[in-house]
């Protein structure tokens, strides 16, 4: 009986898991209990309809994307992605499209600054900058908002570390070069 | 019971995607390494020679008679690629429409624009070559050379393989490969999207900074 039942947590939990790595780890324990079970006399699906249900899945999961970093709050998708919540303002156009006309404009910015004359202010600003659109490409074009944080601790810990590694190359000291 | 075995598939599909993106995302991390040293490199060098990063930045091109600060091509190569990037989502965007025309257009569009990119880095190249930034030789140009090409040009490498990608996509798009499951456009993405922020990094500390 407990063989009927578990399946069917598992069809649940699979709606509103797709793509969710966290999530898909505590469905593991259910799942696993399905490959233990003996073989019914039953052929397997085909990997078509597996996908064409794993498709269907995604395409009805309530709200994917749970709002996690604070971004994710002022930019998001809306009416199934055709318009985007920016900041208060609902633009009609995909979410894609927006970040593009942020970073697009960040980047006149940066152009616009650096033909300033020079300063650390300037520089702090365009550093900042670039920080900015880096994040931006990182969480919306590269799903990490919505991916698993493990894929986040493969682009900060490599990062941290090349950081701390270029702290010890400013330490050295340096003659310079005579001109 | 078959319906079970369906959702147990449904699992593994996810768990599946999942483990293609990790994979992806440990390989960004060894290139994390590589760039992170190359412009800590190149950072180095221009903190104790401002003069001669000055010098060069404050060089000017020639385009149709105009005479434009140096910056200017290479701000337009980020246009490029960053619109690169946009029309990489938005394929995908396509893809998980079920949308296969839609899908090879746009990677078709990022895959152009890549070769664009590539295009401009080599005029920029020649331009500077032409101005003394040389990768051998000895004085100030050269020793500002040596650290400039190697990022770039490791980044332009990077770019070359994109753009192969791209057009591998493209003909898998074509037969129907992404129909079920576009994770192999969101993996090529993944690679994309990182060159991109790769070439955010280099063009704030090498050209405008």
């Amino acid at each position: 009986m407990s063989e009927e039942t578990k399946p069917t947590e598992a069809a649940e939990e699979s709606q509103t898991m797709w793509l969710r790595s966290e999530r898909a780890e505590a469905a593991a324990p259910a799942a696993a209990s399905i490959t233990d079970a003996p073989s019914p006399p039953v052929p397997a699906p085909a990997a078509e309809a597996v996908w064409a249900a794993a498709r269907a899945s995604h395409a009805d999961a309530p709200a994917p994307r749970a709002p996690r970093p604070l971004l994710s709050a002022w930019i998001d998708e809306r009416d199934g992605g055709d318009s985007t919540y920016f900041f208060g303002r609902i633009i009609p156009m995909p979410m894609y499209t927006v970040i593009f006309a942020v970073l697009a404009v960040i980047t006149l910015v940066e152009v616009i600054i650096s033909e300033l004359p020079e300063g650390f202010l300037g520089t702090l600003l365009l550093v900042a900058l670039s920080l900015a659109k880096a994040v931006l490409v990182v969480l919306f074009y590269m799903h990490l908002r919505s991916d698993s944080r493990f894929f986040a601790a493969a682009l900060i810990l490599p990062l941290i570390i090349g950081l701390i590694s270029a702290m010890f190359l400013l330490a050295v000291p340096t003659t310079g070069y005579p001109y | 019971m078959s319906e079970a075995r369906l959702e147990a598939g449904v699992h593994h599909a996810a768990v599946h995607n999942d483990s293609l993106k990790f994979g992806m995302w440990l390989f960004l991390a060894s290139e994390v390494i590589i760039f992170t040293v190359l412009i800590a490199a190149y950072v180095v060098f221009s903190l104790d020679n401002r003069g001669i990063v000055k010098q060069i930045h404050e060089s000017t091109i020639n385009v149709l008679g105009l005479r434009l600060p140096s910056v200017f091509l290479v701000a337009l190569n980020t246009f490029f690629l960053l619109t690169s990037s946009w029309t990489l989502v938005m394929g995908l965007r396509e893809a998980e429409r079920g949308s296969r025309k839609g899908l090879a257009q746009w990677i078709t569009y990022t895959a152009i624009l890549g070769i664009v990119f590539l295009v401009f880095q080599y005029i920029e190249y020649g331009i500077l070559a032409h101005e003394g930034v040389v990768i051998n030789g000895t004085g100030p140009l050269a020793e500002f050379g040596m650290r400039f090409y190697t990022p770039t040009a490791i980044h332009g490498a990077h770019v070359l393989v994109g753009v192969l990608w791209a057009f591998w996509v493209i003909r898998q798009a074509n037969r129907g490969a992404y129909d079920q499951n576009p994770v192999g456009v969101e993996v090529f993405g993944l690679y994309w999207h990182f060159v991109d922020v790769v070439w955010i990094v280099i063009f704030t500390v090498v050209y405008l900074i």
